[in-house]
């Protein structure tokens, strides 16, 4: 931890510092006539801005925008179970003569605000330990990401949630390219790149065809657009938005560039990949595909069904068979994603309840894992199976986290892996139940592939590739501590959760 | 008459004032304050205060409409805006001069004199409302461009640009006047007033044949000078032999004009024509020349879709910068025709935004190229070295180079954005399809220079000074 390097005045000081100058522009803001979920979802950048403004290290940087995102995430969680029921506040800011960009704030998109600082919280906290050149650089990116991601949890309008839902790849594909680690990285972040360029420009032209039909591309005046439209036309825009999220999720065909994305990327890229990015997939089928599209997203919910299970069987059996733990942990995303889309559509509450249940455990979960791969890659310089053995033995620390970890993964009680499962399949039985029953085949499958993935790692013999065993550092150690607890934690409540999503998934989601 | 084209008289006499100057003294490239050379201070102090005479040219500056010369030339609001483009840019490209210059320690008028004639020759044909007015205009910019294209004695690239630009150039000139030749015979006249009101009044079965003829080669001449894509060979050699700051002005100058000269035709004069041959049961096969069921909207749209094909695919193998955004250029011309080809009021403002937005993006990647060392803006790979040399530079080539490719906050996603919904709007929904599917493929080689300028571990050391507050 920082605090135990630098002193503690030193730290202090510059909290100081840096929040006077970030209420100070809040305040010039607020009275500039900016409304205070717009100066709320830009805290990101305001600390970026204040931290950089004081002069010190770029640790006690990291450190300042770790505090922030903190109060953020508070003040989240208390906005959502205060008032979680509500569409309580309207943020308008005239930029084009139609255009409107709208924030607003519901129990979805606290709930992906509080996902989305719980990650951001442990990668500026931990971000020290993992990257070693060019590290205000990479604050820069880390908060461009956060800021974007804010944005697009609370944009209303569809256009504004396609332009940071695109806008994203910028810092990403730089991410990806500058503080990757082998000379194949720019192979990966091209294909990252134009994988959800080419899904997300043809939902651009969906938007085109519907910004024709619509007042204003608000929420409220899409959800009442479906009445309008034929058959065949809904149709062919559902598809077009369906590739867009399912690029982004990524399902069956286009899951390419997600392993090799996984693999190339930083640490902490993958850990914002897997913990947040691939839930706007997720996030935009719950909030824009289905509520706008409700007559398609019945027809045509079989084929969905179909391309989850291919995704979850595929991606689980063919994690049994990788070298490289990052493309075990990325096979395991697919299959939790596709498991919660399947949840998604399938028009019951238990089943899209215990869908935005999943998603949010995961990107918990396989944050924790990617930063243990990410511990033992900063040690011993490899991430193949093959040169680790016997780690229980040097780093009993490290072992007992990452055995929690891979128990959550895979579902088992205490942890939140085991609700998201079990209720997705509570909701779905409903609907097939050879079905569920195949989906399940994945978990059986996942578990084998994750225990012997353990086993290889941590247990046998020493070998002499991990030789200097040097166990968890203090950071290292609170991050994941951190995810862990908050797994355990949300397992234990889920209706912390829940109580968020209840009201919009009553009332928009379900047809 | 005089008092309304003060503007172009003050353009005139700057010329004179600098062919004297260039007679008379020697002059250095920089003896102003240390700073810069005497004609490029004077012209860029003229330029800024002919605004003044631009915005008293028009007096009521909305909607007023004045006809000089035997309504010969043309003031009004379109022109005036196209001017105003034309001083921005010319500004910039001066100042791409100074600096492009001082690797030679000394100033050479020609450059300067002959791009302020290719200036005057553009000023005048924005403002030209008669067929012969706008040939001169042509023929004044074009000869000054084929010398500029051969300005650099010291490479024989620069020789073959020139050489390229003169043969094409004059082809596409002969094509224009056979073209005003063939409206001559068929309507009696050349002037715009008098030919819109030829094509009102006429009945589509009293039509010359040869009036189509004249249109259509008309047309071609003016998409040859433009380069859009079954006349583009010559756009791609002239932009990589030319001097580095004379294909900047190639890039943005004439484009301004040419596309301001095709809006005026198209949305001005020749519309009354194609709405009476679009609304009527004319047969067509009784015209020999079946083009495309002969109407030009059709012929500007096939071109601008192939040019949005052709840059896009072109781009991908080139390793040339110079070449590269060349391709890049006959992209945006397709986008920009193809939006002035739907034919709505709505699309042609899509086309103005887009050449805006276009100018300002140009003007960036030059003002980068010609700020960097020589060497390293000549090509693709070489370009890595641009993050070790000057961060600042290479972060902003990279936001120029996102903005070209479209993507979301940069201007250049907001441009192609209102593209996309005019030619969804109008129902054009398979040719957006084609578009989108082509433009992924034009994204690619603005990210393959990204990914040289920052992804090679050795080079990048970090964002500039400035990114840190």
């Amino acid at each position: 931890m920082f605090g135990f390097t630098v002193e503690i005045t030193n730290i202090l000081k510059a909290i100081m510092v840096s929040s006077f100058i970030f209420f100070v522009v809040c305040f010039v803001l607020l009275i500039f006539g900016w409304n205070w979920i717009i100066i709320l979802s830009f805290i990101p950048i305001f600390s970026l801005y204040a931290s950089f403004c004081i002069k010190t290290t770029d640790e006690i940087r990291a450190m300042v925008m770790a505090i922030f995102t903190f109060l953020q995430l508070l003040i989240f969680i208390y906005l959502g179970t205060v008032k979680a029921n509500v569409i309580f506040d309207i943020a308008h800011v005239f930029l084009f003569e139609d255009i409107y960009y709208a924030l607003r704030i519901d129990g979805i998109a606290l709930l992906f605000a509080i996902l989305t600082n719980f990650v951001f919280l442990v990668a500026y906290l931990s971000s020290r330990a993992y990257i070693k050149v060019n590290y205000a650089e990479f604050l820069i990116q880390l908060a461009t990401i956060h800021w974007l991601l804010l944005q697009c949890f609370f944009a209303f309008n569809l256009l504004f949630f396609y332009i940071f839902f695109e806008a994203i790849l910028i810092p990403m594909f730089l991410l990806i390219g500058i503080w990757g680690s082998r000379r194949r990285k720019i192979f990966a972040s091209y294909l990252f790149f134009m994988y959800t360029l080419s899904g997300s420009l043809i939902m651009l032209l969906a938007i085109c065809y519907i910004a024709t039909l619509v007042p204003s591309l608000l929420w409220e005046d899409l959800i009442h657009l479906h009445p309008h439209l034929t058959f065949f036309v809904e149709s062919i825009l559902f598809f077009c938005f369906f590739l867009a999220f399912a690029v982004k999720t990524p399902m069956f065909p286009f899951h390419l560039w997600l392993p090799e994305a996984h693999v190339e990327a930083p640490t902490l890229g993958s850990v914002i990949l897997a913990g947040i990015l691939l839930k706007l997939g997720g996030y935009g089928m719950l909030r824009f595909l289905i509520p706008i599209f409700p007559n398609a997203s019945a027809n045509y919910s079989y084929l969905v069904y179909a391309i989850c299970l291919i995704s979850v069987l595929y991606s689980a059996l063919i994690g049994l068979c990788q070298l490289d733990m990052k493309k075990i942990i990325s096979y395991s995303s697919i299959t939790h994603m596709n498991f919660s889309v399947a949840g998604l559509f399938s028009n019951d509450l238990l089943g899209i309840q215990g869908a935005i249940y999943s998603m949010f455990s995961h990107g918990l979960i396989s944050s924790g894992l990617f930063m243990c791969v990410g511990v033992l890659y900063d040690r011993y310089k490899t991430r193949l199976i093959g040169y680790y053995s016997g780690l229980g033995v040097g780093m009993p620390l490290f072992t007992v986290l990452f055995f929690l970890l891979i128990i959550a993964n895979v579902g088992i009680p205490p942890f939140s892996g085991f609700i998201s499962e079990i209720v997705v399949l509570f909701g779905l039985v409903h609907v097939n139940r050879i079905f569920v029953m195949l989906l399940f085949l994945s978990s059986i499958f996942m578990t084998i592939n994750f225990f012997w993935f353990f086993n290889r790692v941590c247990c046998g013999p020493l070998t002499k590739s991990v030789f200097g065993l040097k166990d968890l550092s203090a950071d290292e150690f609170v991050s994941l501590f951190f995810l862990v607890f908050s797994s355990f934690i949300f397992g234990l409540f889920p209706s912390f959760i829940f109580s968020f999503s209840l009201v919009f998934v009553e009332h928009a989601v379900l047809y | 008459m005089l008092y309304y084209i003060n503007f172009e008289i003050i353009i005139i006499f700057l010329i004179l004032g600098i062919i004297v100057n260039s007679v008379l003294f020697e002059s250095k490239i920089k003896n102003l304050f240390m700073f810069v050379s005497y004609p490029i201070a004077i012209s860029i102090v003229t330029l800024v205060f002919s605004t003044c005479a631009l915005y008293a040219q028009s007096n009521c500056f909305w909607n007023f409409k004045v006809l000089l010369f035997f309504d010969q030339y043309i003031l009004d609001f379109y022109s005036t805006f196209a001017k105003f483009f034309l001083i921005f840019s010319l500004i910039c490209i001066l100042i791409f001069l100074q600096a492009y210059l001082l690797r030679y320690k000394q100033f050479f008028n020609e450059y300067l004199i002959l791009i302020l004639f290719a200036f005057l020759g553009l000023v005048i044909m924005v403002s030209s409302y008669d067929f012969l007015v706008l040939y001169l205009a042509i023929e004044l910019q074009a000869l000054s461009s084929y010398a500029l294209a051969a300005l650099r004695t010291d490479s024989r690239f620069s020789i073959e640009a020139g050489l390229k630009y003169f043969i094409t150039g004059t082809v596409a000139s002969i094509f224009f006047l056979l073209g005003v030749a063939f409206i001559y015979l068929a309507s009696g006249t050349t002037n715009f007033a008098v030919l819109s009101h030829y094509l009102i009044m006429v009945t589509v079965q009293d039509m010359n044949p040869l009036l189509f003829y004249g249109i259509t080669f008309v047309i071609v001449g003016l998409l040859a000078k433009l380069g859009a894509v079954p006349f583009h060979m010559w756009l791609l050699d002239v932009y990589q032999g030319s001097p580095l700051v004379i294909t900047a002005f190639f890039s943005i100058l004439p484009k301004i004009a040419l596309v301001f000269t095709i809006g005026r035709l198209y949305y001005d004069i020749f519309t009354p024509g194609f709405i009476k041959l679009y609304f009527s049961d004319f047969d067509f096969k009784l015209v020999p020349l079946n083009f495309f069921s002969f109407d030009s909207y059709s012929l500007i749209f096939i071109v601008s879709v192939l040019s949005i094909f052709f840059g896009a695919l072109g781009g991908l193998v080139q390793v040339n910068l110079k070449r590269l955004f060349a391709y890049s250029s006959i992209t945006n011309i397709g986008f920009i025709l193809l939006s002035i080809s739907l034919g709505s009021i709505e699309a042609f403002h899509a086309a103005l935004f887009y050449l805006i937005t276009y100018i300002f993006l140009a003007i960036n990647f030059f003002a980068i190229l010609i700020s960097i060392r020589l060497f390293t803006a000549r090509s693709v790979i070489t370009i890595l070295d641009l993050t070790g040399i000057d961060s600042t530079y290479s972060l902003l080539l990279a936001l120029n180079l996102f903005s070209m490719a479209g993507v979301p906050p940069l201007a250049g996603f907001f441009s192609k954005l209102y593209i996309y919904f005019v030619l969804v709007d109008l129902g054009y929904i398979y040719t957006s399809i084609f578009i989108v599917l082509i433009s992924i493929f034009s994204v690619f080689f603005y990210i393959r220079i990204i990914s040289n300028l920052f992804f090679s571990n050795k080079r990048f050391r970090g964002f500039p000074e400035f990114v840190f507050l």
